[in-house]
């Protein structure tokens, strides 16, 4: 167990390409910390730099306060779990799993007894004169976790090790890592692009964009008050709704240009005095989607849209309308509103949605969430 | 089963067998030939059936043992065969993996000029080198047959290329638990890359197996000759006995071939991974 910092580190390749920007972090001894983003967006370039497998162009990183800029993967103690797991071929289970003891140069029988308590703890006693080629993709995936703990590594790095399992798989084994993870106590940094994933997992979550972060915060923190739009639009499935428009003042009342539709929230006075400064400025309105409710209630306003499209889940229902008369927002995003699975609204008929003044987000022209208490990291 | 497709099955399969009979008909031939009476060997006519020995007879082996040092031209080609496929295995492996996946000044570069000497021949390069063997004092010994050949540029290549294709997380792996390069190296990529390895032994070995103009330049003593000099000694030994020569001839093959079928699955596994069919 360790405690990690990242301080101001980024990663620029031969090529120029610059994949890691600025990114301090500090992930606390025992946490669960998960990177998640887009692909391309910096968050696997950030596990190899914390693991060793590539070097750090500026900035620092200190595990339990040493710095490992130029220490090699093994002098870091770290243990990584791969995306396609990257067993040993010709090696069978339990070659797999002592192949790390056997580098720390360990006594046979401290190997035989650790492989055992692994293979106890990650139920592969069974499987352990198998070869990868004859195992399941679960079967994989808890060998590469077990060769991964079998050391008691002090940090543990797992880059996106559930991608390759199927949704139902995937379910159970991220409960699995997330018990075995506070059962062990290891300080853990999770890299993943299924904002799920993240939310479900992490006790922390940094959301990467072009290798910045763009918001370092609690699941709840991320999904109640974003940063950005970044966040909020991929935060969230689906995301937030952002919708081009512009604000207005009338005599003391805020109104919210949609399109050509006027709503008129009733705003806390704190929010307002923050939101008159961008009277007649482009900005962003966000709306998530479960955020639409179809019958009114207090202080909501209403929304004229008409049904683009519905996609029944059974109790709920994902309904894509286009804003009345206004051809808003494009044919491309239309807007997403997450109803009960009892709504049913044809095709191309207009419906009228109530939203909560609570539930509307306003983004200036540069993305920042305006009402946003938060600073620094988000 | 339709008409056409069934033709064109028939057809195809009759050209593999015509191609397949007009590869075995020299084997075969020397393989019969051998079982002959010299008188008998260069016969002609009388159809397909005069091709097998009217008595047959292993007088041509014995009279192989008793004109030639057979055993020890066998020896020879054995030994130098098998330093120079296990040093080269080693040596080439090991550059074609420094290409692969090392990071270094002039890589590229060296790569180039590895790919551009595969395409040069011995021929080309045979006096100089003579010249070379012969300041270093190295003529009629083991040394001169065995250490100009152990790296290959066309080895290392098939290295090279394989290595490439090799998922690069098996070696990062291994490095997070703790391995070092060499220890990846033999652990982790040498034992992954079975197919490549078989592949480059058996090219290697035929290469040198029937190996004649080098050796006939440098070597002049029976010691050291391998076994494609031995059989040249027939035509300088009076009379010409082509029974002999058969009988050498199918002596020489029966190693090789028993080491391509050992191999085989390995063998026809790295050509098609290393992409050098067709």
């Amino acid at each position: 167990m360790a405690r990690v910092e990242l301080r101001n580190v980024c990663k620029r390749f031969e090529d120029g390409t610059r994949a890691v920007r600025q990114v301090s972090l500090e992930i606390e001894d025992g946490e669960l910390v998960v990177l998640v983003g887009a692909s391309g967006c910096g968050k696997s370039t950030l596990l190899r730099l914390l693991a060793g497998l590539e070097s750090v162009t500026e900035g620092e990183i200190l595990i339990d306060g040493r710095r490992v800029n130029e220490a090699t993967p093994q002098q870091r103690n770290i243990a990584m779990v791969f995306q396609n797991y990257a067993l040993y071929p010709h090696m069978t289970v339990r070659g797999n799993l002592a192949f790390p003891l056997r580098m720390a140069g360990l006594s046979k029988a401290q190997i035989d007894a650790r492989v055992g308590e692994i293979a106890g703890l990650l139920q592969l006693s069974q499987l352990m004169d198998r070869r990868p080629a004859k195992l399941s993709g679960g079967q994989r995936q808890r060998v590469a976790m077990g060769r991964a703990l079998v050391r008691n590594p002090t940090v543990f790095l797992m880059d996106e090790p559930l991608s390759n399992l199927d949704a139902s798989l995937r379910a159970l084994i991220r409960a699995q890592i997330a018990q075995i993870q506070k059962r062990l106590k290891t300080t853990t940094l999770y890299v993943t692009h299924d904002q799920a994933e993240a939310m479900t997992l992490g006790d922390r979550v940094v959301v990467l964009d072009h290798g910045e972060p763009q918001q370092i915060g609690t699941p709840q923190d991320l999904y109640h008050s974003p940063r950005n739009s970044f966040v909020a639009g991929f935060i969230g499935s689906p995301g937030m709704n952002l919708l081009p428009s512009k604000l207005s003042d009338d005599s003391g009342r805020l109104v919210v240009g949609l399109g050509n539709q006027q709503i008129k929230p009733v705003l806390e006075s704190r929010a307002y005095q923050r939101l008159l400064p961008h009277c007649g400025r482009d900005i962003h309105i966000g709306i998530r989607p479960e955020a639409f409710a179809t019958g009114p209630e207090r202080n909501a306003v209403e929304l004229h849209t008409e049904v683009i499209a519905v996609e029944f889940l059974g109790h709920e229902s994902l309904v894509y309308l286009s804003l009345s008369g206004a051809g808003q927002p494009p044919a491309d995003r239309p807007l997403v509103a997450r109803l009960p699975g009892r709504f049913r609204q044809p095709v191309d008929k207009a419906a009228v949605l109530h939203i909560g003044p609570e539930m509307l987000y306003f983004f200036d022209q540069t993305g920042r969430n305006i009402l946003n208490e938060a600073t620094g990291d988000g | 089963m339709t008409g056409e497709p069934y033709f064109r099955k028939l057809l195809v399969y009759f050209l593999l067998i015509a191609l397949a009979l007009s590869f075995f008909a020299p084997v075969a031939m020397m393989l019969l030939g051998s079982f002959k009476p010299d008188d008998e060997v260069l016969l002609q006519g009388g159809g397909l059936l005069s091709a097998l020995p009217a008595d047959f007879s292993w007088f041509n082996y014995q009279d192989v043992f008793a004109r030639v040092p057979f055993l020890r031209y066998l020896f020879n080609s054995a030994l130098i065969g098998a330093c120079i496929v296990a040093g080269g295995l080693l040596v080439n492996s090991m550059a074609g993996y420094a290409f692969a996946r090392l990071r270094w000044s002039g890589r590229e570069r060296l790569l180039v000029v590895v790919v551009a000497l595969m395409i040069i021949p011995l021929e080309a390069i045979a006096v100089p080198l003579f010249y070379q063997v012969t300041l270093l004092g190295w003529r009629d010994t083991y040394w001169v047959q065995i250490i100009p050949f152990v790296a290959n540029a066309f080895a290392i290549y098939l290295f090279y290329s394989f290595f490439l294709d090799l998922p690069k997380e098996l070696e990062e792996a291994a490095c997070i638990d703790g391995a070092g390069p060499w220890r990846i190296f033999f652990s982790i990529v040498a034992p992954n890359a079975k197919p490549v390895f078989a592949t480059v032994a058996v090219l290697t070995f035929l290469t040198q197996w029937g190996a004649f103009l080098w050796p006939l330049m440098v070597t002049h003593s029976e010691a050291v000759r391998p076994l494609p000099l031995g059989i040249a000694m027939f035509y300088s030994l009076p009379p010409l006995q082509w029974g002999d020569i058969f009988a050498f001839g199918v002596m020489m093959v029966m190693p090789v071939l028993l080491i391509f079928v050992l191999f085989q699955r390995w063998f026809v596994q790295g050509v098609a991974t290393t992409g050098i069919k067709g």
